[in-house]
């Protein structure tokens, strides 16, 4: 099985606050994986410093690696915008920008140097196709994306995310703010998007993480206490910790 | 279950509707009293022509087109600066010492009378960099005189301006001043335009800081390419400090009146026009 993103001793202190304590983890290639934990535990911090979105809160200091294709992302000479067109991310919250809907899909790929109207539109079909969203928006391009409902916005978040072809598409609880159905869409839609993207998705919802994550991890207080196929997560966990949060015993 | 009367109730709801009556009553009452004492003074030889000595009329146009000139240079100097200022200390300058600093004396610089702007700007721009009195030191004194304002007013749009549109940009790989272009500055773009608004009723209406800086001139612009130019270095006195001195020498309070109205009617005509700008900048 091959690793897209390797993880190695990573600690990541907010000032004199380690939030994050000798992180180890190794993500699989086009595979989704899951990461839980009670509020606090650490699971979004770690999600933001695969695409270095930690880079914009003061007083951060992080240790350790983060490898991306084996290539060390905090190495200095690094540019961060290529590495966020490899490593996307999708928010808790949707977040399209007040434009119109193909101005969202294009922002990413006007930001790498596409200027060519044909390609734009090529790209912006097959990033709203992608996202399962194109069929509802084809006739509204144009229109202001701040117009689509809340589950419609977080579909058109992910399809800017596409549009600039990530390898790794990072999802912070991307569900939590939508309904049932709009939840629902974008749970089958993450399954799809494994075929030719690795996912991982940090989640409050353990049964969202059971139906369709592959591998999970599982964060307390800022360690990861276990981290395993998600089919044996869920039925034998070998940490009692993890046994009782997946059980419900706290969180 | 019956309607009970409150005194209390009663008393602050007819002090609410007689501070909104008191503040519509005075805006239109002293509206229509300068409009109805200064329109009929109007006439097409009074806002088309300069006054003359010769034949003893009076007209307004070079005050007119000074005005302009002011609020021109003045907006042209001041806008790029102030937002360029407004944009480091919301989006650079973090929380440090540095940026309490400057907003504290663009607060205080805000609060200072204009009769001030206008011995600091007769001292530096008309005397000691020999600008002489001319519509540039009046531009030069009123750009500094309205740069706190287009400070803080854009300082408090780009704060207002949706976190998540931020950290959206960045995700994607936006580099920092591309997220300020692409989505900052259009979202916040109606904040702006108030910037621009308020500073131009204050341009407008400023007199103090212009009669020591752009003087009492009534030159005629020449409509040559160098022309336009050289009124630039020509004293000219703004539609406000013109009204200033004939109502001063109080002997013609006509005149006053009428250039009172055009005044007004300039004023909401600019008002109007920013506010339909602005609606056309917001998006979503």
């Amino acid at each position: 099985m091959e690793n897209i993103m390797e993880t190695k001793s990573l600690h990541l202190y907010y000032g004199d606050n380690q939030a994050l304590k000798n992180i180890n983890l190794q993500m699989r290639k086009n595979k989704i994986t899951a990461l839980i934990g009670p509020s606090g535990c650490g699971k979004s911090t770690y999600l933001k410093t695969l695409n270095r979105m930690n880079d914009l809160i003061e007083h951060v200091k992080i240790e350790g690696q983060v490898l991306l294709e084996g290539q060390d992302i905090y190495d200095p000479k690094v540019d961060v915008t290529m590495l966020r067109k490899r490593v996307g991310m999708v928010f808790q919250k949707p977040n399209p920008f007040p434009m119109s809907i193909y101005d969202n899909v294009a922002y990413g790929p006007r930001i790498h140097g596409i200027k060519k109207r044909s390609q734009l539109d090529e790209l912006v079909e097959t990033s709203l196709r992608g996202a399962a969203l194109w069929d509802e928006v084809k006739d509204r391009l144009k229109k202001s994306a701040m117009g689509l409902s809340g589950g419609q916005q977080q579909r058109l978040c992910i399809a800017r995310a596409l549009a600039v072809s990530p390898q790794v598409l990072l999802m912070d609880e991307p569900t939590s703010a939508l309904d049932p159905i709009s939840t629902m869409k974008i749970e089958d839609l993450m399954v799809e998007l494994k075929e030719k993207y690795t996912v991982a998705i940090v989640t409050h919802n353990m049964q969202q993480a059971a139906r369709i994550s592959d591998y999970t991890a599982f964060f307390l207080v800022g360690e990861m206490v276990e981290y395993a196929d998600t089919e044996k997560m869920f039925s034998m966990p070998s940490d009692k910790r993890t046994e009782d949060y997946i059980t419900g015993r706290f969180g | 279950m019956y309607k009970k009367l409150r005194p209390m109730d009663l008393f602050l709801r007819g002090l609410i509707w007689l501070s909104a009556g008191v503040t519509i009553l005075m805006t239109v009452g002293i509206l229509a009293y300068i409009l109805v004492r200064g329109v009929p003074s109007i006439s097409w030889s009074f806002l088309t022509t300069a006054p003359s000595e010769l034949t003893g009329t009076i007209g307004i146009l070079p005050n007119i087109i000074n005005t302009l000139y002011i609020v021109l240079i003045t907006l042209l100097i001041s806008t790029p600066i102030g937002i360029g200022a407004a944009i480091y200390l919301t989006e650079y300058g973090g929380k440090s010492k540095f940026v309490k600093i400057i907003e504290f004396t663009t607060e205080t610089l805000a609060g200072i009378p204009s009769i001030i702007y206008g011995l600091f700007g007769f001292m530096f721009f008309v005397v000691f960099m020999g600008l002489q009195y001319s519509i540039l030191a009046g531009g030069l004194t009123l750009s500094i005189m309205v740069l706190p304002t287009i400070i803080r007013t854009t300082q408090e749009a780009l704060k207002s301006v949706n976190p998540l549109y931020r950290e959206a940009a960045l995700g994607i790989g936006a580099t920092r001043v591309h997220m300020i272009r692409t989505v900052l500055l259009p979202s916040a773009m109606p904040g702006i335009i108030t910037a621009i608004i308020l500073s131009i009723g204050r341009i407008v209406g400023e007199s103090a800081a212009l009669i020591f800086t752009a003087g009492i001139g009534v030159k005629m612009l020449k409509l040559t390419p160098a022309g336009v130019f050289e009124h630039l270095e020509t004293s000219g006195a703004t539609l406000t400090v013109q009204l200033y001195q004939y109502a001063m020498r109080g002997e013609d309070l006509g005149v006053s009146f009428a250039i009172a109205a055009v005044l007004v009617i300039i004023v909401l005509l600019i008002n109007f026009a920013t506010k339909r700008l602005a609606r056309r900048f917001r998006c979503g």
